[in-house]
């Protein structure tokens, strides 16, 4: 059970790792990345920065989707972290838009190296691709409980309401 | 105003210079925590102690006022200088200060934010001189840049506690007793206002009976803090080595599963 997957844009770090673990009651880490689960160093700065506080696991989208698939992982609650809107996408249709409470578009495009005037700015930590915009489209049109909730403390803003403005 | 006042404010400058600045120079050490920059604006003003007492009751206030990322919400550092200088300049309750250094903060942490908006003027500049992988003026950059930003806070404490500390205290004398009273009763709750913050962020069944352990052990068997201390210290030191030994355990497990692949054994032991 995926209690939330966060489109971040640094994947792990401070606020990934210390605030919501405890604020939704999980202890397993997902990275669904594909350069990551190639880039060993990557793998282990990754698990480093949540020495035990919780399980990280870092795997290729495809790989990621297996596992939640087994019967296993439906049973943990999880959460799960990726770095752009369009592996979220992956992951929802990849199970048909089960198993996942909330999608959460926290930080995003802000290190890609793609030029800003060829992306959409939503606020100062998303910047959308129109790849990603497509795909935070498609998750809203299938019905995904889309959300902008950068730390517990934030409050949590609808998605359909940031991309209207 | 007397000399006196203004090689005050040049200490208490100083020492908010010294651990705000120091804790960023030296990869965040830590250097800006109540608990050391009380004891050191003490020292400084000629009175250890009540700097010792005040920046333990503040670095248990701000214990769970964590900056997270650029997520700024207080500044303990300005916020403990202000203190200590409010009780020792001003003559104030230590109490009382403990209350005022909550706003403190939060004025401090605004100006942290000002100076991150401020010196991102530099941007430019340093993607600039890694272009033309301009090592000197990097190195340039980095420090001045590191000084500049510690400087304005210099400015900001040595020109509170000039114009400020000792009007406070004398107006906050001026008030009838119940406000200083109220202020104090306000300032011994805020550490535990502090702890509860820490709690929630930390709180799961395993933590939690040690939560109540500590509450038996001061309410009813009326420990001295100390020896609830050295304590916890004890479980810590038994504990770790059963990590270990529990840590050395499962990585020779691992050594002898050696049929499957690693990536298999690696989700095996993530889903159990």
């Amino acid at each position: 059970m995926i209690k939330e997957l966060r489109v971040d844009d640094r994947l792990i770090h401070g606020q990934v790792a210390l605030t919501w673990p405890g604020h939704l009651g999980t202890s397993h880490i997902v990275v669904a990345n594909d350069a990551a689960s190639k880039n060993e160093m990557q793998q282990s700065a990754l698990k480093m920065s949540v020495q035990g506080t919780a399980k990280v696991l870092v795997r290729d989208v495809d790989g990621a989707i297996k596992l939640f698939q087994n019967p296993k992982a439906k049973s943990i609650p999880m959460f799960v972290v990726v770095n752009q809107v369009k592996d979220a996408e992956r992951i929802y249709s990849g199970l048909n838009g089960q198993q996942i409470e909330r999608i959460n578009i926290a930080n995003v495009g802000r290190f890609d190296g793609v030029d800003k005037n060829l992306k959409t700015e939503i606020n100062g930590s998303i910047l959308l691709t129109t790849a990603d915009k497509d795909a935070a489209n498609k998750l809203l049109n299938s019905g995904a409980n889309v959300v902008h909730q950068v730390i517990p403390t934030d409050k949590a803003e609808k998605f359909s309401n940031l991309l209207k403005e | 105003m007397s000399n006196n006042i203004i090689l005050a404010a040049f200490l208490c400058g100083l020492a908010e210079f010294i651990c705000y600045g120091g804790d960023w120079l030296l990869g965040q050490n830590m250097a800006d925590q109540p608990i050391v920059v009380g004891p050191l604006v003490g020292l400084l003003l000629g009175d250890l102690q009540t700097g010792i007492i005040l920046g333990a009751m503040l670095e248990a206030t701000f214990i769970g006022a964590v900056n997270v990322g650029g997520a700024v919400s207080l500044n303990p550092s300005v916020a403990t200088v202000l203190a200590v200088a409010y009780a020792i300049i001003g003559g104030g309750d230590t109490k009382a200060a403990v209350a005022l250094a909550i706003p403190m903060g939060l004025l401090g942490g605004l100006l942290e934010v000002g100076t991150y908006v401020l010196f991102s003027l530099f941007q430019d500049s340093w993607t600039d001189a890694a272009d033309k992988a301009n090592e000197k003026k990097l190195i340039w950059l980095h420090y001045g840049v590191w000084f500049a930003r510690s400087l304005v806070f210099f400015v900001a404490v040595f020109i509170t506690v000039v114009i400020g500390v000792k009007p406070v205290a004398a107006f906050i004398k001026s008030l009838p007793s119940f406000v200083e009273n109220g202020l104090g009763l306000t300032g011994g709750l805020l550490p535990a206002a502090g702890f509860a913050m820490l709690l929630s962020m930390v709180w799961e069944k395993k933590l939690a009976v040690w939560y109540f352990l500590g509450f038996i052990l001061v309410e009813y068997v009326k420990l001295p803090l100390l020896a609830v201390g050295i304590i916890g210290l004890v479980f810590a030191v038994v504990f770790a080595f059963y990590d270990k030994d529990i840590f050395d355990l499962k990585h020779s497990k691992t050594d002898t599963n050696s049929n499957k692949s690693a990536s298999q054994q690696e989700e095996e032991d993530f889903l159990s």
